[in-house]
Formats: structure tokens, sequence, C-alpha cells
């Protein structure tokens, strides 16, 4: 007879637990790369954009893990935050559109059009920006650096 | 069976309004940022300072780190406006694998398009970073450098001011406010052409007040000190010698003439900061640095 009520408290209890414990956090970078384990030498599995709200699993020291689409992997803290991304103007709490506990959406505020206006009026040259911007260094080659030098970080944590 | 529920209830209730697992990663995010490893803080204390830390992060922490990416583009076109790079892509390699390096064991490893490096083609004794993640070295600079660990001293310390964004700090606080209301009140699409003009002129107030600070008048000591404890740390955790901070200190303070437009006009005396550096640096490792690594930072770097 009661049992149903037990149910309840149980549904209940595992509702409102489950939910203390989720957590969510906003991608911070460009593209996060997303990877099988918790280290710079883990394989990427999925390039996450900016802004993108993820779903937090599990965390270690630096890393993050984060549910995905087909799956889980992880990502460096450093590439996450909790705020939680503003949709669109005075969407946020007071005039500033986005409290300290938001981010703004992408793209909004200071962006590739404002870079234009600005870059015109200086008459400022960025071409050596955007080509230190392409200087990319393959995680192989740092790890190639590392031991050739007798360094020795570990990537994948302290 | 009742107190099972009783149980269930209480349990739900705790859980929903004691959420043990933000106090605590409130606390650890604490002691990390002010690196209190061994001291016990309680939560009332940790509110406190988390509390304060909130009311100073609507400041610049309010800059999203894609306003950040586009500021330090822009604060990068101003330096390469003034300086020339120079032209060696074995050198500009060998210090892109070194830099991206350091900054993978830095605490902000993940910036929003990355840490990229650049040398400049001048003699001045001279290195700048911008808070995206451009870092500049002038040739002048690296010519001090003796060892790959020097050159890693170096770098450090500019990742340093991009970790702690020693250059957003440096925007001035009614700039911010007036710049994120006018960021604020525009529409992320079909920007109207005053609003973009608005905005423009926010952007170009926020570029020269980091520029005045880096390339004229330079950050403050604490800032300088803060950047030298950050760049021991890195050394430390990627297996250089920490003392090469001093070593490169030692040639600055030896070639530096005062009056000239680099170092000696924006940073501290190298004496003060070798002064303080020294507190964290245990002593000079005996050993020289490994064959090897000598041999590929001469290879890169001689003709400098």
């Amino acid at each position: 007879m009661k049992k149903p009520l037990i149910y309840i408290f149980l549904f209940l209890f595992f509702t409102v637990a489950g939910n203390a414990f989720s957590e969510e956090m906003s991608v911070v970078i460009k593209e996060a790369q997303i990877r099988s384990a918790p280290s710079f030498l883990g394989k990427i599995i999925e390039v996450v954009p900016y802004g993108r709200r993820l779903e937090i699993l599990e965390k270690t020291k630096d890393w993050v893990e984060v549910i995905l689409s087909g799956g889980t992997g992880w990502v460096h803290e450093s590439a996450l935050t909790r705020k939680k991304v503003v949709l669109s103007a005075g969407e946020g709490v007071g005039e500033t559109g986005a409290s300290s506990d938001e981010i703004a959406l992408a793209g909004k505020g200071f962006n590739a059009q404002v870079e234009a206006q600005y870059k015109e009026e200086l008459e400022l040259d960025y071409t050596w920006v955007d080509e230190m911007e392409g200087i990319v260094v393959p995680t192989e080659e740092i790890v190639a650096f590392l031991e050739s030098g007798y360094l020795e970080y570990d990537l994948g944590a302290e | 069976m009742k107190r099972i529920i009783f149980f269930c209830t209480i349990s739900a209730f705790v859980f929903l309004f004691f959420s043990c697992a933000t106090i605590e990663t409130a606390i650890d995010d604490l002691k990390k940022e002010f690196d209190f490893k061994d001291v016990s803080i309680t939560k009332d204390e940790a509110d406190a300072i988390t509390a304060s830390a909130k009311d100073i992060a609507k400041s610049f922490e309010d800059i999203t780190p894609e306003q950040e990416y586009y500021i330090g583009r822009a604060v990068g076109a101003v330096v390469l406006n003034r300086y020339k790079p120079y032209d060696d892509p074995e050198a500009g390699r060998y210090l892109n694998v070194l830099g991206q390096t350091l900054a993978l064991a830095s605490d902000r490893p993940e910036l929003f398009a990355g840490y990229h490096f650049l040398i400049l083609d001048s003699d001045e004794i001279n290195a700048f970073a911008t808070p995206s993640g451009l870092v500049f070295v002038t040739r002048g600079m690296l010519r001090l450098a003796s060892t790959e660990d020097m050159v890693a001293a170096v770098l450090a310390h500019e990742i340093g001011h991009i970790v702690h964004k020693h250059g957003l700090k440096a925007i001035k606080q009614t700039r911010i406010t007036s710049a994120l209301g006018k960021v604020a009140a525009t529409a992320a699409e079909s920007i109207t052409p005053d609003a973009l003009a608005d905005l423009t002129n926010e952007f170009k107030d926020s570029i020269n007040d980091i520029t005045d600070t880096m390339i004229t008048s330079g950050y403050s000591k604490l800032n300088e000190f803060d950047a030298d404890k950050i760049a021991v740390k890195i050394l430390r955790r990627v297996g250089y010698d920490p003392a090469a901070l001093l070593d490169l200190l030692w040639e600055m303070k030896a070639n530096l003439k005062p009056g000239n437009r680099d170092f000696a006009k924006t940073h501290p005396d190298p004496e003060e900061r070798i002064k303080l550096a020294q507190v964290y640096i245990r002593k000079k490792s005996a050993d020289p640095p490994p064959r090897i690594r000598q041999e590929r930072f001469k290879k890169a770097l001689s003709g400098i």
C-alpha cells in the first residue's frame, strides 16, 4: 500500500542528488579539443566551438571529463568556464548585458567587424599577426623536443 | 519503512541545499589561486574571499575570451607597426616549439587561439606579450641568452603576463565600464554604423591603455615579480634550471642602458627582481645543460 510512496521518494532522492552533482561548463576557446584521455597526448576525438555548454562527468586536478553525443572525452580545465553564455543583448542581469557569472554570445562586442574598422582607421597591417596565429606546433614535435632536450614535463599531469 | 523514507527525504534536501561538491570546488579553486596548499580554510572564509573576488571580477574579468582575443590581435598589430619581424624561419620555429612547450606547462595552456611567438628585428633588449597569447622577443634580448634555459626564462616570464591577464588589467577601470556598457547595448547581429563607430572608439582607447603600459610606461613592479614567480614555476615543471632566470637578469643588469627605449624603461631594476626571484630559486644547478640541448640552442640562435 505504501510502496508507491517509497518509489516516489526514491525517485525524488535520485533526481535531486543527481542534480546536485551534475554541472555544466562553457567552452572559452575558439575550438576546444576533446581528447580520449586526460592528457595533451590523448587522441582528439571531437572539436567543440566557443560558447558550447558541456555536461561534466568527472574532474581530476587539471582535466575535466565531459559528455559528448557519442560517449565521453577529456578537456583541459583552462578551456572551460562555469559561466553561462548569454544569448542576446540585454538578456543578462543588469545594464552590462552579461553579469560576472555569464559570458556574452560569440561575435558580440569587440568582433571581426570592429577589428576591420580599427585596422582601417589606424592603417595597421595585420599580416604578421595572422602569420603568427598560423604557427601551430604538433604535440608530437613537443614530445620529441622534451625528450631530446632531457626535459621531463608530463603532458598529462604535473 | 518510515525510516527509509525519512532518510531518503533528508538526504535529498541535504544534497539540494548544501551542495558539498560546489563548496569544495570553491575552496579548491581558492587554494589553487592563492597557492594556499597547506592552509585549511573554512567555508565562511572561502565565501568571504569568493564574494570580494567577484566584486573585482566585475572589471577586467568581464572581458570575454573572444574580446580578449581581438584586443590581443590589435595590440600585436601595434607592436608590429613599431618593430619589424626578424626573418629567420629556423630561429622562429625554435622559439615557437620552445614557447608552446612552456605554455603547455602553465596554468592556462588553453587560450582562445593559442600561444604564438615572434622574433623582432631590433637591438633593443625587450619582450612583449599581448593578452591573446602573442609573444614578441627582440634579437637584442635573445643575444643575452647563452643557454636554452635562459631563452625559456624570457618566454616563461612573458607567458606569466598572459596567464595572469596583466595586459587586460592595464585597461582603465572607467574604460572597461563604458566599453562593456556599449558592448551590452549592441545586438549581436545587424550592428548600426553609429554603434560600430562607438564600439571602435572604445576598442581603440582600450588598446591605447594596454600599449601605453606595455611599450611606454611598463607594468607595475608587482606584475613583473608575479610574472617572474610564474616563470620559475613553469621552468621547474618542464625541467629547466629556474636559476637561468637569475642568469638572464644579471645579463640584463650588465647590458641595459638607462634612458633607452627598452626593458630599462618599462621594467624594475633587474637587481630588485633578482632579490625577489631568489626566494623561489634554491640554487643554480651544478651541472651544465645537456650537450644536445645546448647544441640545438646554438644551431637555432647562434646567428641572432
